[in-house]
Order: structure tokens, then C-alpha cells, then sequence
């Protein structure tokens, strides 16, 4: 699949700000099964510094400062972005869930010790007692990480209710747990919580997910969002990476960004400003199939 | 006489620093025991109780809760410093110089390659888990690979004599400034047992420091601006930094007055950015940059991991060092020496176990008594728990804690700190001690303090030596091999401090601090003067016809410190002396009540703290005699106490602006306290004229006296003047005369003074507040003042109230031009975050 991918945040200040200095991940990653086939950031007003590196966690991050005053911030990126199925390794027969911390204790090389990380707290995820109980129903005995990851994303889909006006950014995971209801960046959470309380590593994916326009329509321009998901690791099969608000295993509909501990290590957009008292926020997805895309181009 | 050393019994159980087993005094001691005889025991009581009056009057403090209110508690110091001898002195260096060595090396290959991961050296979990791990600095590549720059090493000495590293210091090592500040008290204390001892210099320490500093800058070619960071006055050592801003001659600055443009840093200064090369932090590595490091922390400055990694400013330690100081590391370190350098280690450390690996977790478990248990990984704050100490609920829990997250404890021998002679109620006791070592970086490699900051418990059975919990300080001396150099002695604070900054890197907000402390001060004196002249009234028979002119003052003093009506609105103050009393002792002590006496004081004491690195050791000391004033407390119900203390904060008060004139260098931190002092004092000059001489009043005679009394201009007048006093030749000495300092024009010749000179400021042209300031002087000195004299038929005087009016208002603008050009820089900061998946 190849998309046309544009994300459009926009922030709004109540009063003037003189400076905003931010850290921008928004550039997709470059995967076995995904191409960045171009991509191009602007910022407005112009910054006065745009600078790429990539992060501990091999993502593509931006540092961007802007030094003027202005009422308004506008971030757009844009770009194509070509995802293949994901490679299918044979499964392997898998060491059960409650041996893989141990495991990973041991090992050295690059792949077990970047997944060992994600074993511990992070900033934004502690491992607690509710979720690790929370979590204990999906362990079988002898079930493999996947296993348990997988009976775990079905039961948060069905016992959590998507709800936007019911959490925000920083509702810690134990709110979310009583409250039975949040966003994608929530249930990711939640889940990496509870596998992280039992043993088993878990990151936090950032990205998009293609969606269907309503049967019959058009679809909206911006309607899409940003995404969040859940990866989890096993020692025999490697990464595997499950969306608990959809209850499915990443696809092609799926285009990652990166990933990190948690929303902190990889938030598309984080930044300090000077001034400017309250701020609103507003962000538009669109991420367009090609064939569709091409349709509308000709359209026009 | 009998020898101070006789009676000295060591702790048994313990190595005595002084005495040898068999009895006699170990020969580096010798020297310098004979100078406490020669001294004796009486002279030095003596001697020590004048130190330790200095120790206060020059404000070392260590604050231990971290709060304003506990920020000036004396640093504690003992006489007697810790002795070492040179070849053994030889060894701990090397081993120092090692430990720095070993420890760069591991934060080098952490930071970078993370061998010691990979090849299964470390136990991974050791890192990955660890907090203090900071992934955003991993793209900083700091000069040379020096992650390290400056370092700090707590050793304690082992009943066998073998000195252990109990803890290292590697974000912000502190300790130093405190070091050569005991060097500064005890030398001078005792000069000869100095000079006898041939003590190693410290002097040499700082000017490596200073060196290495310069050098990391990353403009080779220019003249480096070193800044450093502290993280204000919540900080423990904040003294320090103020201190070793002074001795190194770097500005000292907090997050708030730098800022990141473009991947550069610059100094807010009153001259405008200033560009800054190298920062010595005094700031943990998560509270550096709310951007890219801890979030939540509002000391920060955002983007310096930016300035960092683009290599355009260089931060000694880099910023993520404070991996290294993991106490849960101490295990590893002996084989990470033999891993890193290939060298035995030559320093070893205090037996410590990591739980985090279960057969050790197991055998501190089960041996739990024999051990103290800490935290794994760096805290802010040591957590140490004696568990022979703990009930046996409470042990249960410990051990629960530990098993569910093994990887956050540590377990360490209790060890038993060796004893040195402590002075104590006269005579030598001994009491358990420890000493920070520092090691600095140089261009050619590693240079050990000479000394160091020995620290000693309180009590003698206490094994417990920090500064956190009570315990005291020693200087340590080196003895030295022949002849000490002299020209690294250091004579006195006067001459090591020599302040080579430029005034154009004077931040804004020291500058508004130091506007702000001349106006308190000022508040606080003419505050004092008018209670001092009711309190006068009410105490001394003065006029033998009563006092009329009493409700008249406690009116204008009700005004000048916004007290309610109710409170002092007395028409027979002598006679209802009860309610008189208690409205004084409302402007004088009530802090809630924002404008009065405790509260200028208050805020003017805090100011000082703040802003000490920039103001004479001699207006430091006023400040201080003000607050040891202020808590005499006189006995509220007497007013002849009350009036004596007044008098005893009047001579101080008077001080300070003479002080300052002397003793500051003119440049802009003195303008702008000046400033402050001549702003307050013009306004509230023309309030009280206005509230006493506007008004109906027939007692004139008498309110015109308590004016030249408050005015504190009796003297001149009389000189001039041989009749009794009359309205216009005193209002012409108290607003127009230019040759009376007390006079509202004088104040405003200095204060259009100060505005021109601080117009040379770079990038500043034709200002607002020049014409203001200009305007102002005019207006006063233009004045007729024999025109608005004349009362009306009501009896006021409305021409007279309505130019004091005026003047007042014209004052203040002024004030808000000064502070809208050079003082309100501060803006706040929020955090921007985007949305995922609709979050809200």
C-alpha cells in the first residue's frame, strides 16, 4: 500500500508568544516492511533552527525553535509512504510469558538488550499491582508473550469504551483502569502497563491508521488522527505490534512513525514556550490511499 | 600544663586518625597538636568563638531542608583540622585520580559504544533501569571525551586504616567552596599553627579549575564566558555556588536568566544576549531542560540539550554524568578498572552489594543485620535504613520491598568510621569522620585537591556523617613536602575574591533583586524613624505640654504601611496607651500585614541571600546584624525595650546606604540598588509631609520638630535657621535644598544620574524613562514652594497636598519605566503537546 500522508497540528495561543522551542517526531521510520518515499516538513511562522537526529531509539526526531513573536504555530508533514505486508517469520515455539524477563536478563545481543528496556518504568508507564491483576486472566500457564498479548488486547477492547472527552494527554494509567474508558494513547498505555507488571516487555508505537471513509461518503478531509499501539516482545518470535482500541495486529493499514518507553519518548509534538498563557490545539490527519489520491488528483 | 592530648581516649572499635595503637600521637599530627598546646586551651575557646562569629557575619550557611525559611542556618566547623600526611596523601591521589579516570571511562563507553553491555561486563538491568540514564544526552559528545570535569569522592577510613570510597559525586560534586572557605577560617584563626605545619595550598585546585574551564570552551579564539548554574536559593549549597562565583570571578545565573537562540546560549544581561561558552552546572542533569530532560522541572532552560549536542556550549559535567555516581555501580567499579584501564584498582570501596542478582539479594537477606540498606539507583535524597534499628513489622516490609523489586536496593557493610579529635566544650573528643576528596580535569591530566572537606558526626557514638543530618565540618590538611610556596597563599577574602567580571553580564534579574533589596531597606529605615520618634513621645517626658502631634504621627505611620483606619485612629494616644501599643507592635513584628517593619526586613534579608555574590561581605553583614536584631525580641509589652531596639536597627540601617557607596564599585549592580533606595525614599518622604503638613492641624510647632526628627535633619536646620521652626524654610530643606541628602530633590539628582549612566548600555537610545526622570528633577527643584504654603479657610493646605501628590505619582511612573526596560524579563513558560488519536 502506498499513502499520501499529511498531518496538520496546529496550535493556537491566547496571547502572543516570543518563543517556542519544540522536538517534532513526525517523519515515519524506515522499516523492512515500510519506505519513506518522501517527506517534507514545514513550520510556521519560519524557525529559526531545524535540525534532525535520530533519537536513542532510532527514531527520526526535529528540533525546531521558533523566535518571533507570533499567535499561532502551524506544523505540517507530509509525505508518501509505501507499507508492505510485514515479514512472516515461521512462529517459532516460543518460551512461556513468565520466563522472558529472565531470559532477557541474559542476553547480549543488540536486539535482547534494546528489548530488556522496556521491561521497566518509564516516565510516563510504572508497573502496578491493578494492572498486573488486571493483566493475570490472560497469563496461562506456558502461553507465550504473544499469547498472553494477544488475549490481553482483546479483553481491553471489550472491557474499555473509546472515549475522547474522557481523558487527557496525562491521565495516568490507573485512572484510565478505574475509569474503563480513554483514547488509543490510554489503552496503549494501560496495556504496556499491565504486560510490563507481568514480565514482558512492551513499547509504545506512534503512528497512523488508515481509515474507512463512512460507507457511502466522501471521505473528510483531516478526519484521520494520529495513532497509538502497542508493541510486545518475545524472545523466539521478536516484535509484534497490536492496536488494543481496534483490536487488531498492525497491517499495511498501518504507517509507524517510531517508538519509544512510552507517549514521552515519542510524542509527535513536544515543546516549551515563553508566554502566551492558555493554548489550543487542533490536528488534521489525512492519509490517503494512492489509487484514491490519484482519483482526486484527476478530479481536480 | 597538662597537653591537650593527654586525655584523649579513641573509640574502641575504631582507627584513631591521631593517636597510634601503642598510645602516642602518629607523627603528621605532632606538629600541629604542638601548636594547640603552645596556643592552649583557653586562648583557643577564644580564638575559635571569634571564627565562628565570622563563620556567621559572612553568612556561610548550608541550608538542610531546603526551604527560604531554614536558608540561613550556620555552617557548623571544627577547629582541629583533619590531619594527613604527605606519602599517604601520595596514595589517595593516585587512587583519585584513577577513580576519575575509571569513571569517565564508564559513562564514555555507556554514553557511547556500551561495550560493557554488550559483552556482557555489566549487568544490563544495572543501566537500562536506571533513572539516571538519560537516553536524550547520548548525542552529546563533550570535548576530549571529559565527560568529567570536576569530581568529588567520599572516603571513609576502615578500623584496619584502609581508606574506602563510600561514595562518588559526579553531576554536581559539592563541597569545594565549603573546603577552601574552612582553609580561609582556620588559617587566619590560628596563623601559626598554619605557617608551622607547611600545609598544602588549595589555591592551585581553583586555578586548574578555572583553566580547564576556559579551555573547553568552544570558541578557542575568544575570551570565554564561563557562567554558573545553580539552581537558586532552594539549593543546599547554595552559599557555595555564590561563593565560588565570587572566588572563580564566573557570574552566577539561574536557568531563568539564560536562553537557547538558535542552538546557541546567551546571558540575559542588562547590555542585552551575551553569548555563553561553557556552563558549570550546579543543577541535576534531569532539571537542565524541561524540553528534552524532565518535563515537569521549571528550572530548566529549554533547548540547551540542543546547544549541547550541536557543541555550541560545553557543560561541565556533561549532562547525563550522573549515571555514574549509581550507588548500585560501587560493586562493579573494581572490576570495571581492571575491564577499562587495565590497572588494579587502587582505591577500593566500602563492601556493597547490589540486590539486584539473587544469590546477593539472598545473603543480604539473610545477614540483614549486619548491613545498612540504600537505594540502587541515584535519588535526590539518601534513603538509608539501619535495619538492627527497625521494629520487626517494619523489617518484614523492608524485606518485602527488597524482594518485590530487588533491583532498588543496595546493602552495605556498616562500617565504623575512624574517630578524629573534634574540640569540644574545651578540650579534644573524639568524634567519627569521613572526607570528600576532589579531583579536577586538566589539559594534561587530573589534579587532586590538596585537602578537602572532612566531615564529622555529631555526637560520638553517631555514625552517621552528613551534613543533611547535623554533622560538622573540619578543614584537612595536607603537610606538605619542604617548602610551601608562598605565592599561592591565600591572604584574605578581600584579595582572592577579586570580582575580574564585566558588569555588562549583570542579569536582569539580579539586577531587580538588588532594585528591590535598596527599596526595602530604605522602607525599613524610614519606618524605623517614625516609630522611633512616636515611641520617643510616648516614652520621655519631651514637651511639657503633652504631646499633641501624637495622632497626628501614628496616622502617617497607619498610611505608610497601610494599616486600616480602626487600628490607628487614637485621639488620646497616652492615655490609651493599650491600644497605641498594640498598633505599634502591629507595624513592627506582624509579618501578614505586607507593609511594615518585619516584613521590609524580611524581604530585604531574603534579597540579600539571593543576590550575595554581588553585593560587599561588609552590606552582607549589615544584613545580617539587621536580622540577629530583628530576633532579639524585645519584650513586646515594654515600649522602652521597643524603643531601644529600634534604636539598635537604626544604626545598621543608617550603614547601609554609606556602605554601599563605599564599598560597591560603582557600576550598574550598585546603581540599581541605589536606585531602589532613592525611588523608596522620595516617595515616602513626600507621604509623609503630605500626611502632616496637609491637614488641619493646631499644633504645628510640634509636627514640624517630629518632622526634622524623622527627616533626621534637626541639626542642619538649627544651623541654619536660630529662630523656632517654620513651614517654608523646612519644607525647602526637606523637598527642594540639593545639598541635603534627606531631600526629595537630592534623591532625584541621583536617580536621573543613574538613568543617563545606565542610557551607555549598549543598543539603548534617547529612553522614556531619561525624559521622565529629567521632567521630574525639573518639576521639584522649579518649584515655588512659598505659593502653596498658605493655608486656606478650611485650614488645609490643597496646593501643597496636590503637589506632593504629583510628585508621588510622577515617582512612581518613573519606577515603571525603570522596570519595564531593564528588569521584566522573566516571562513564564508552558508546555505544548500535541494530540493523539482525539485525546483532548
Amino acid at each position: 500500500m502506498i499513502y499520501h500522508l499529511r498531518h496538520r497540528t496546529t496550535f493556537e495561543y491566547s496571547t502572543p508568544v516570543t518563543f517556542v522551542y519544540n522536538v517534532l517526531r513526525l517523519k515515519p521510520r524506515e522499516l523492512p516492511w515500510q519506505s519513506v518515499r518522501s517527506s517534507r516538513l514545514t513550520v510556521q511562522p519560519n524557525p529559526s533552527v531545524l535540525s534532525e537526529r535520530t533519537d536513542y531509539f532510532g527514531n527520526t526526531c526535529t528540533y525546531c525553535s521558533i523566535e518571533m513573536t507570533h499567535d499561532q504555530m502551524q506544523v505540517l508533514m507530509e509525505s508518501i509512504v509505501e507499507v508492505r505486508p510485514r515479514p512472516k517469520r515461521p512462529p517459532a515455539a516460543a518460551s512461556p510469558w513468565d520466563t522472558v524477563r529472565e531470559r532477557l536478563r541474559a542476553v547480549r545481543s543488540p536486539e535482547g538488550l534494546d528489548a530488556f528496556q522496556f521491561c521497566f518504568n518509564s516516565g510516563a508507564v510504572s508497573r502496578h499491582r491493578e494492572t498486573r491483576d488486571y493483566c493475570l486472566p490472560s497469563c496461562t500457564q506456558n502461553a507465550s508473550a504473544h499469547e498472553v498479548a494477544l488475549r490481553l488486547m482483546e479483553r481491553i477492547h471489550s472491557d474499555f469504551v473509546f472515549d475522547p472527552t474522557a481523558t487527557t494527554v496525562s491521565t495516568p494509567v490507573l485512572e484510565v483502569l478505574k475509569k474503563r474508558r480513554g483514547v488509543c494513547q490510554d489503552f496503549a498505555h494501560l496495556m504496556i502497563s499491565c504486560l510490563r507488571s507481568v514480565g514482558i516487555p512492551a513499547r509504545y508505537n506512534s503512528g497512523y491508521i488508515q481509515t474507512a471513509p463512512p460507507p457511502g461518503k466522501a471521505r473528510l478531509e483531516g478526519a484521520d488522527a494520529s495513532h497509538a499501539w502497542v508493541g510486545v516482545y518475545c524472545p523466539e518470535n521478536g516484535w509484534l505490534d497490536l492496536d488494543p482500541t481496534n483490536n487488531k495486529v498492525a497491517d499495511e493499514q498501518f504507517i509507524t512513525i517510531g517508538w519509544g518507553r512510552d507517549y514521552e519518548d515519542i510524542s509527535p509534538v513536544a515543546g516549551v514556550m515563553l508566554g502566551g498563557g492558555k493554548h489550543r490545539v487542533r490536528a488534521e490527519v489525512d492519509m490517503i490511499p494512492e489509487t484514491e489520491f490519484m482519483q482526486s488528483q484527476q478530479q481536480q | 600544663m597538662d597537653n591537650l592530648e593527654n586525655g584523649y581516649v579513641p573509640l574502641a572499635g575504631t582507627y584513631s586518625e591521631m593517636a597510634n595503637p601503642a598510645g602516642g600521637v602518629r607523627p603528621h599530627w605532632q606538629t600541629m597538636l604542638d601548636q594547640l598546646n603552645a596556643y592552649g586551651a583557653e586562648n583557643i575557646t577564644t580564638r575559635w568563638n571569634r571564627a565562628r562569629r565570622i563563620i556567621r557575619q559572612n553568612g556561610v550557611t548550608y541550608n538542610v531542608s531546603g526551604t527560604e525559611s531554614d536558608a540561613r542556618r550556620p555552617w557548623e566547623l571544627d577547629p582541629v583540622p583533619l590531619m594527613q600526611s604527605a606519602d599517604e596523601w601520595e596514595k589517595i591521589s593516585a587512587g583519585l585520580i584513577q577513580r576519575m579516570r575509571l569513571l569517565n571511562a564508564f559513562l564514555a563507553d555507556i554514553y557511547g559504544p556500551q561495550t560493557l553491555l554488550k559483552d556482557g561486563i555489566l549487568p544490563s538491568e544495572l543501566i537500562l533501569a536506571n533513572p539516571a540514564f538519560l537516553r536524550a544526552c547520548t548525542p552529546i559528545q563533550p570535548p576530549d571525551g571529559h565527560y568529567l570535569t570536576m569530581m568529588a569522592v567520599d572516603l571513609a577510613r576502615a578500623p584496619s586504616g584502609e581508606l574506602r570510597v563510600v561514595k562518588d559525586q559526579t553531576q554536581t560534586p559539592s563541597g569545594a567552596g565549603y573546603a577552601l572557605e574552612n582553609r580561609l577560617i582556620v588559617s587566619r584563626t590560628f596563623p601559626t599553627m598554619y605557617r608551622d605545619c607547611k600545609v598544602e595550598r588549595l589555591a592551585g585546585f581553583f586555578a586548574a579549575l578555572r583553566d580547564r574551564l576556559a579551555e573547553l570552551s568552544p570558541r578557542r579564539n575568544e575570551n570565554p564566558r564561563i557562567v554558573i548554574l545553580t539552581p537558586g536559593m532552594q539549593s543546599p549549597s547554595y552559599f557555595e555556588h555564590a561563593y565560588l562565583s565570587r572566588y572563580l570571578g564566573f557570574p552566577l545565573v539561574e536557568g531563568n536568566d539564560l536562553t537557547v537562540r538558535g542552538n546557541q546560549v546567551f546571558l540575559k544581561t542588562l547590555g542585552g544576549l551575551r553569548q555563553v561558552d561553557v556552563i558549570l552546572r550546579r543543577q541535576d542533569d534531569d532539571d537542565c531542560d524541561p524540553l528534552e530532560l524532565d518535563p515537569s522541572s521549571h528550572l530548566g532552560i529549554p533547548g540547551l540539550v540542543e546547544a549541547a549536542v550541536a557543541g555550541q556550549v560545553v557543560i561541565a559535567n556533561s549532562l547525563g554524568s550522573g549515571l555514574a555516581e549509581t550507588p548500585a555501580l560501587l560493586p562493579f567499579y573494581p572490576m570495571l578498572c581492571r575491564r577499562l584501564l587495565h590497572e588494579e584498582p587502587k582505591l577500593w570501596t566500602v563492601p556493597t552489594w547490589w540486590c539486584g542478582q539473587n544469590l546477593e539479594m539472598n545473603q543480604v537477606i539473610q545477614n540483614l543485620d549486619d548491613f545498612v540498606i540504600k537505594r540502587a539507583f541515584p535519588e535526590p535524597k539518601e534513603h538509608s535504613v539501619f535495619p538492627r534499628q527497625l521494629l520487626p513489622e517494619q523489617r518484614a516490609q523492608l524485606i518485602a520491598h527488597i524482594k518485590d523489586d530487588p533491583k532498588r536496593y543496595i546493602a552495605q557493610k556498616n562500617l565504623s568510621l575512624s574517630t578524629a579529635p573534634c574540640w569540644v566544650d574545651g578540650k579534644l573528643v573524639p568524634r567519627h569522620s569521613m572526607l570528600r576528596a576532589f579531583v579536577v580535569a586538566t589539559r594534561d591530566g587530573w589534579k587532586v585537591m590538596p585537602g578537602g572537606l572532612g566531615r564529622t558526626s555529631s555526637k560520638a557514638d553517631s555514625t552517621v556523617v552528613s551534613m543533611e543530618r547535623g554533622g560538622g565540618s573540619k578543614d584537612t590538611w595536607v603537610l606538605g613536602r619542604g617548602e610551601i610556596k608562598r605565592i599561592t597563599l591565600l591572604p584574605d577574602s578581600g584579595s582572592e575574591a577579586a570580582p575580574a567580571r564585566e558588569e555588562e553580564n549583570l542579569s536582569s534579574r539580579v539586577a531587580d533583586n538588588l532594585f528591590w533589596l535598596g527599596r526595602y531597606i530604605q522602607r525599613a529605615e524610614l519606618q524605623t524613624r517614625m516609630l522611633r520618634t512616636i515611641l520617643r513621645r510616648l516614652t520621655e517626658e519631651t514637651q511639657p505640654d503633652g504631646t499633641p502631634e501624637l495622632p497626628e504621627l501614628l496616622r502617617t505611620l497607619g498610611v505608610m504601611t497601610d494599616q486600616p483606619p480602626e487600628r490607628w485612629k487614637i485621639a488620646r494616644p497616652v492615655e490609651d496607651m493599650e491600644r497605641t501599643r498594640a498598633f505599634l507592635c502591629q507595624v513592627i513584628f506582624d509579618t501578614d500585614q505586607g507593609n511594615n517593619l518585619q516584613a521590609a526586613l524580611m524581604s530585604a534579608g531574603q534579597i540579600g541571600a539571593m543576590v550575595r555574590d554581588r553585593i560587599s561581605m561588609d552590606t552582607w553583614r549589615i544584613l545580617d546584624r539587621l536580622d540577629q536584631e530583628l530576633h532579639r525580641t524585645a519584650c513586646r509589652e515594654d515600649l522602652t525595650e521597643i524603643a531601644d531596639m529600634l534604636d539598635s536597627l537604626i544604626v545598621p540601617l543608617s550603614a547601609f546606604s554609606g556602605l554601599g557607596f563605599e564599598s560597591m564599585t560603582h557600576g550598574y549592580a550598585w546603581r540599581f540598588m541605589d536606585m531602589g533606595f532613592r525611588l523608596e525614599r522620595a516617595v515616602m518622604s513626600a507621604m509623609v509631609i503630605r500626611e502632616l503638613l496637609t491637614a488641619p492641624d493646631p499644633y504645628e510647632v510640634p509636627v514640624l520638630d517630629a518632622m526634622l526628627e524623622i527627616g533626621n535633619c534637626s541639626i542642619t536646620y538649627r544651623s541654619r535657621y536660630q529662630n523656632g521652626v517654620a513651614v517654608l524654610p523646612l519644607l525647602d530643606l526637606l523637598i527642594s535644598d540639593p545639598t541635603n541628602p534627606r531631600s526629595i530633590a537630592f534623591q532625584l539628582k541621583l536617580i536621573n544620574e543613574h538613568v543617563r549612566e545606565l542610557s551607555h548600555l549598549p543598543r539603548l537610545g534617547q529612553l522614556n524613562e531619561q525624559i521622565q526622570s529629567e521632567k521630574l528633577l525639573r518639576f521639584v527643584e522649579d518649584f515655588d514652594l512659598s505659593l502653596i504654603t498658605a493655608f486656606d479657610e478650611s485650614g488645609h493646605r490643597p496646593k501643597l497636598a496636590d503637589f506632593l501628590q504629583q510628585v508621588i505619582d510622577l515617582v512612581q511612573e518613573l519606577s515603571v519605566l525603570i522596570n519595564e526596560r531593564y528588569l521584566s524579563h522573566v516571562q513564564s513558560t508552558h508546555k505544548l503537546s500535541s494530540l493523539v488519536g482525539g485525546a483532548t
